[in-house]
């Protein structure tokens, strides 16, 4: 069993690897930037003031350097980006919608924001030959990618590289004209840029191998995977944290009610299947089973709606609370008051969770049950003279029983995905809501992270229930 | 299950008695009376879905005495306004409603006698005449729909003589909304009309008009001056049904809101079928490292809870589009059907019939779609019924949690402004609505399952 324990597990380094790509996959398929590149292309009119083009959708900053979208596929070759290049790209840029079309030039613009730092070697070499309005834009367009980012993390060496940082963008903030100024001003601003570019020479020069290093790393591709080997989530924007850390805080919630819904499905559906197996087509059997159709049909957001509705809000009764798991008093009291409220609490969000689950399930463990208890050895049983109680429970049902422990891989994700519903509906600070609030303010790392962590978490569920069938069954051969 | 009764009854695998196969489902099917109403209410709710025009519009279906001698039919010459109805899916629904008369009549014309064929006759007048009359007033896009379904109707007509009828009146049908659906997605068929408040009209001046049964659009599009005075009973109407919170009939919005639950379904189920029945044969059929591959990339997809990748695609897109959840919850929800296949496959690729085409040299696309697929498809039409159910209520959880489509009425997102007014009526509708059609295809479903178990035929 250790053996079969242990293929198993290392079978699930390949999935993780596929869950990661279907993501990455995702990701690639998705439209060039996410927060609608669009609108905010609508607003540009006139001059951009780089530090406000920084600032202007820091989250959907965040996603794309997290996961490196705003970089090329597979292979960075911008290491080698000519002067020429950048140039003909800012043409493209400021000329009139009219004559190049709004495609195009928002796709240039996209092109000279995605380079970054790496433009500004040609953007310093162009600097000195242009000059007029095109010397404008090339302005304008060095000062934004010169401006580097501060990294999000706060031990001291990154706090103090980040001053750093932040001096030398205040500094190059100051290497400007405005468009009317004299020709030795602009002289004297080029001048200035090209001394700054000198003394930092050494950033943008690049030895053979280190440009096949960038060119293989600084990728798509690459980022995305190193960060996922480092069990690097990125930042979340929303709540200013890794997104590890805000995941974990909000799991035990959701995991736990997952577990507590999964023991009450089966706690039920098992003995209701057998109940209603050993008196097939009778008409307790037949309404049971009709009962439980109707409400597999039942969407659970409409049941947690009405449920909210009718006992939560005085109209009719006022039973239940209407949102989060405790009162808001409830760290002053004893344990034995905190479990009652909890247990008031979280009565409606489990019943919501697990009506689904039960519904399937006891069919399920119906047809196991009405499939054993035809067969020869139960017969055998009886015929001994065992009475009826034992032979149901202890020879029927441990083997029509069985089954069912691989359904527990396949309620699991339902159960999952639908705790997104329960908790929006109950308010609930889990897993679900996190991923809500994620979306409702474009905090896509989040998103992405937790797709991943729900995957893994789901993984191992399945992981479980295989090993227990396995535990259960010695017929099952470890393969 | 169902490959015993298949290879006995079916050694080819395809022609006449791949037919009879179906037609004993069929017998089956028919027998369980339960599966049938399901069937039959299905039809009734397609119905109800392509008609929603003519049951609920503020615009009258009959309109006389505003010059010229003839009446007017307000509804149909506007089947095509783009104001009316913005969403591709009403389109394509309002472009059913014109050619899918004619097309069930046209075939009929040439089968079946006596007073059948009057009843057909009678029938396609009634059509020609509301058509005609609707396109006195009207513009280029009802001839182009009237043009389609002539079209269609005559090739129906035609076809109709020929011999295998049932499998050409599929394709037929088939190709039929492919040609529908395309003619929406180029948005060949749409035109622009003045917007006009026919409700305030029709007290106002000196005509005689005839309004339908829920005198309410879904969006109240022309009752915009009663609105803006911030009192939705004003002009209109009594509603039966009540409004939501922005005014809007309810009924009316529960009628249209048919189109896009139906819809979702069978867009999302035909990708996922596809996607499920392309991967799972190729795994099935060829095993080895093609059947590793696909079968790890299902292990993987597996473990994505549904509707949290669905939320993942949704939010990474940054689209609400109803399309792109269609496709999306399509793009997620194969697994189920590739896994069926692939087991069917594995289990016939050794059967006798198999080798047999094998040796006769015939290419394996041919031996793989023709000859080993339909007899793994009953299981698969089970699971699409299942499907269509959960794409439903994918969907309507998605529009529930307010990450829907906001331009589409969809059940989901009334069941929220339901929620959040806390009023019963618009709780329940929209509820009992997505629970009745999820039920009728989780019913259809069971009982295609047992129409297609040997062990319980009867």
């Amino acid at each position: 069993l250790t053996t079969y324990v242990f293929k198993r597990l290392l079978l699930m380094v390949p999935t993780l690897f596929g869950i990661s790509l279907v993501l990455w996959l995702i990701l690639l398929a998705a439209p060039g930037r996410p927060g609608g590149s669009a609108a905010a292309f609508g607003e540009q009119k006139g001059d951009i003031d780089p530090t406000k083009e920084l600032e202007k959708d820091e989250s959907q900053r965040l996603f794309r350097s997290q996961y490196g979208l705003d970089r090329p596929v597979f292979w960075n070759g911008w290491t080698s980006l000519s002067a020429d290049e950048v140039g003909r790209t800012i043409d493209i840029e400021r000329a009139p919608i009219e004559t190049v079309g709004v495609r195009r030039k928002r796709e240039a613009r996209e092109q000279l924001q995605d380079w970054g730092t790496y433009a500004v070697p040609g953007l310093v070499a162009l600097l000195s030959t242009t000059d007029g309005e095109r010397q404008d834009a090339v302005l304008k367009w060095l000062r934004l990618n010169a401006t580097r980012r501060v990294v999000l993390d706060d031990d001291a060496a990154t706090l103090a590289r980040n001053r750093e940082i932040a001096a030398e963008n205040a500094e190059i903030a100051t290497f400007k004209w405005k468009p009317d100024d004299a020709a030795e001003v602009r002289r004297d601003v080029v001048a200035k840029w090209r001394t700054w570019f000198e003394s930092h020479r050494d950033r943008w020069s690049w030895t053979g191998w280190q440009k096949v290093k960038t060119g293989l790393l600084d990728t798509q591709f690459g980022t995305y995977w190193a960060r996922l080997l480092r069990f690097d989530l990125g930042r979340s924007y929303l709540h200013k944290r890794p997104v590890l850390e805000v995941i974990a805080e909000r799991m035990p919630v959701t995991v736990a009610l997952s577990l507590v819904a999964i023991l009450i499905v089966y706690a039920l559906a098992i003995p209701l299947g057998i109940w209603s197996a050993v008196r097939p087509y009778t008409l307790a059997d037949r309404s049971l089973s009709v009962g439980l159709f109707l409400l597999y049909s039942l969407p659970s957001f409409f049941v947690g709606t009405v449920l909210l509705r009718a006992l939560t809000i005085d109209d009719p009764v006022r039973w239940f609370p209407t949102s989060d798991l405790t009162s808001s008093g409830a760290a002053d009291r004893n344990s034995w008051e905190r479990l009652k409220d909890v247990l008031w609490h979280s009565t409606l969000p489990i019943v919501v969770m697990t009506y689904g689950g039960l519904a399937s399930l006891s069919r399920f463990s119906r047809t196991g049950m009405l499939d054993v208890i035809r067969s020869d050895y139960v017969r055998t049983a009886r015929a001994k003279g065992l009475d009826e109680t034992s032979v149901v429970l202890r020879h029927a049902a441990r083997n029509g029983m069985m089954p069912m422990i691989t359904l527990l891989a396949g309620i699991l994700p339902g159960l999952v995905g639908g705790s997104v519903i329960v908790e929006y509906l109950f308010n609930i600070k889990g897993m679900g809501m996190l991923v809500l609030e994620a979306i409702n303010n474009r905090d896509y790392n989040v998103v992405i992270g937790e797709a991943l962590i729900i995957a893994v978490l789901t993984q191992i569920g399945i992981l479980i229930s295989d090993v227990l069938y396995a535990v259960v069954d010695p017929r099952v051969s470890y393969r | 299950m169902t490959t015993s009764a298949t290879t006995k009854t079916d050694p080819v695998g395809h022609g006449a008695s791949a037919a009879s196969y179906w037609a004993v489902v069929w017998q089956q099917l028919r027998k369980n009376t339960v599966a049938m109403a399901a069937l039959r209410t299905l039809v009734a709710l397609w119905a109800l879905a392509i008609a929603a025009p003519l049951l609920a519009s503020n615009v009258p279906l009959i309109w006389s005495g505003e010059g010229g001698a003839l009446p007017r039919l307000p509804v149909v010459e506007r089947l095509f306004d783009h104001s009316l109805y913005p969403s591709g899916v009403d389109q394509f629904f309002n472009l059913l409603l014109v050619a899918l008369p004619i097309w069930l009549l046209a075939p009929r014309l040439r089968r079946g006698g006596g007073p059948r064929r009057a009843l057909v006759l009678l029938g396609l007048v009634a059509w020609s005449l509301v058509v005609g009359l609707a396109l006195i007033g009207s513009r280029a896009s009802l001839f182009a729909a009237v043009a389609v379904a002539l079209l269609g109707g005559a090739a129906r007509f035609v076809a109709a003589g020929g011999r295998r009828r049932f499998r050409a009146g599929a394709r037929w049908t088939l190709a039929f909304l492919l040609v529908c659906g395309l003619l929406t997605i180029v948005r060949g068929i749409r035109d622009e009309w003045p917007v006009r408040d026919w409700v305030k009209d029709a007290g106002s001046s000196s005509v005689a008009a005839v309004f339908p049964l829920v005198p309410f659009h879904p969006d109240n599009v022309g009752d915009s001056e009663a609105l803006a005075r911030g009192d939705p009973e004003g002009s209109r109407r009594a509603s039966l049904s009540g409004y939501d919170l922005n005014g809007r009939d309810v009924a009316s919005r529960l009628l249209f809101g048919t189109r896009i639950s139906l819809t979702i379904g069978v867009v999302a189920v035909s990708i996922f079928v596809a996607i499920g029945v392309v991967l799972g044969s190729l795994a099935g059929y060829y095993g080895g490292k093609v059947d590793l591959l696909i079968s790890r990339f299902i292990e993987v997809m597996i473990c994505f809870p549904t509707f949290f990748l669905l939320l993942t695609i949704i939010a990474v897109f940054e689209s609400r589009n109803i399309f792109l959840i269609m496709l999306a919850i399509g793009a997620i929800g194969w697994t189920g059907v590739a896994r069926l296949v692939r087991g069917e496959f594995i289990r016939q690729r050794n059967l006798d019939y198999v080798t047999a085409a094998r040796s006769l040299g015939l290419p394996q696309h041919r031996i793989i779609f023709r000859h080993v697929l339909p007899n793994c498809l009953g299981p698969v039409l089970v699971s699409a019924s299942f499907g269509v159910a959960s794409s439903i209520l994918l969907e309507s959880g998605l529009a529930f949690l307010g990450l829907g489509d906001v331009s589409a009425p969809s059940w989901g997102q009334m069941l929220t402004t339901g929620r959040s007014s806390q009023q019963w009526h618009l709780i329940l509708s929209p509820g009992f609505a997505i629970f009745f059609v999820v039920l009728v295809f989780n019913l259809l479903g069971e009982g295609l399952r047992d129409a297609l178990d040997p062990k319980l035929r009867r």
